[in-house]
């Protein structure tokens, strides 16, 4: 399991980035949680849109997951584009078919368009994988960044 | 077709699973043995409610997978099966360990500051703004709040832990019809969402169809923001694991 800051040239502009693998197993998911927590923090998110995000990546995660062959590692790339982010979430193995047309990943697809802007199942050289843009919603109050 | 070790009625559901109602036969004859499996893993702490969902999944998959040509009762698949299900559940959800005092501590020091900063605010506040209030660093805040993932041990039938003591989530939760009927793109997966608790259909109803924000829930409910997070992320594993082994 890795974690890896990514410098802004890598992440393609933005506010930097960053890279993290982990197992394609369940219990990997807590995880990819808490990275994900930490960085929309550190990024000065409010709560509530860190919840969104947390749960659009477990979402994310199980649809990578679920797709046969079972994948050996899967990456998760985030970073900041202007005021937004762009998450890529990506399985290091080919699936039997991408993207998956099951019940299961037409539930993952119908969550995700709520919790995020949008979303893209991409077919991508590294293997499949599910892109996630997120635009900040306006800010109510001056919050402590 | 003459089967080793099973009773004349149920190798004719066997025989004829296919047709839905005889499968739906077939589980409810079982039920029980998922019941009595779930209990053996109540002392962990968790939901016999869940427990039992977890157990029924098994034996839906025991129920289609069997093959009545092996010669073994349908009891020794099924046993087996749904001890695999309940396990995995037991391990991913990592329910059995109690959370340090430490951990315990923090988590409520940020449980009480969430909701006055959000008051003061008028909008969810940042986990710096928290650590702030909590007079904690931003980094302890982050630890809480990866604990409360890794240890919850919420369960929708538990008491409510803010507001009236004696009322849990389903009492204050109901669904209408109206909101099944106005969700069109989530009807291919009706049916599962109505196999759900009522309570737990309340808050994908209120998250997802009429697109109300976890701070929304919150109020409405009458708990914590956090608490809204991790029952929408149990109940959204639920409903996956619902939908996938259905299909």
């Amino acid at each position: 399991m890795t974690v890896q800051s990514v410098s802004e040239d890598e992440t393609r502009g933005g506010g930097g980035g960053l890279l993290l693998s982990v197992p394609g197993r369940p219990e990997a998911v807590r995880v990819v949680r808490a990275v994900m927590r930490s960085w929309a923090a550190s990024a000065s998110y409010y709560l509530d849109e860190i919840d969104e995000l947390c749960l659009a990546v477990d979402e994310a995660f199980a649809g990578l997951i679920a797709t046969q062959p079972v994948p050996e590692t899967i990456t998760i790339r985030i970073r900041r584009d202007g005021g937004d982010v762009d998450i890529t979430a990506v399985r290091n193995t080919d699936a039997e078919l991408w993207p998956p047309v099951s019940a299961q990943s037409a539930l993952i697809r119908r969550v995700l368009s709520t919790l995020i802007d949008e979303v893209y199942f991409e077919q991508t050289n590294e293997g499949p994988a599910i892109r996630m843009l997120k635009h900040r919603a306006a800010v109510t109050g001056k919050a402590e960044r | 077709m003459e089967y080793v070790g099973l009773d004349a009625a149920v190798r004719e559901l066997f025989d004829q699973r296919d047709v839905p109602q005889m499968r739906d036969t077939l589980i409810e004859r079982y039920l029980p043995l998922a019941e009595s499996l779930a209990r053996r893993y109540q002392h962990s702490g968790q939901a016999l409610d869940d427990l039992t969902q977890v157990a029924s999944i098994g034996l839906v998959k025991a129920v289609d997978r069997f093959d009545p040509n092996r010669g073994v009762n349908f009891e020794s698949y099924a046993i087996p099966t749904i001890l695999g299900e309940l396990k995995r559940y037991h391990r991913d959800q990592g329910w059995s360990v109690r959370m340090p005092r430490r951990l315990q501590e923090l988590t409520l020091q940020i449980k009480d500051s969430i909701p006055q900063l959000a008051q003061e605010l008028g909008r969810s506040p940042t986990i710096r703004e928290i650590a702030r209030h909590a007079q904690l660093s931003d980094e302890e805040v982050l630890e809480a709040m990866d604990a409360q993932d890794a240890y919850a041990s919420i369960s929708l039938d538990a008491p409510m832990d803010e507001g009236s003591e004696s009322s849990t989530l389903s009492d204050r939760l109901s669904v209408e019809n109206e909101d099944f009927e106005l969700a069109e793109q989530w009807a291919e997966f009706e049916p599962h969402l109505r196999s759900l608790p009522e309570r737990e259909q309340r808050i994908i109803v209120l998250r997802f169809f009429r697109d109300w924000t976890q701070s929304q829930i919150a109020d409405e409910l009458g708990i914590s923001q956090m608490h809204v997070s991790r029952l929408l992320s149990q109940t959204l594993q639920k409903l996956r694991d619902a939908v996938g082994s259905a299909s």
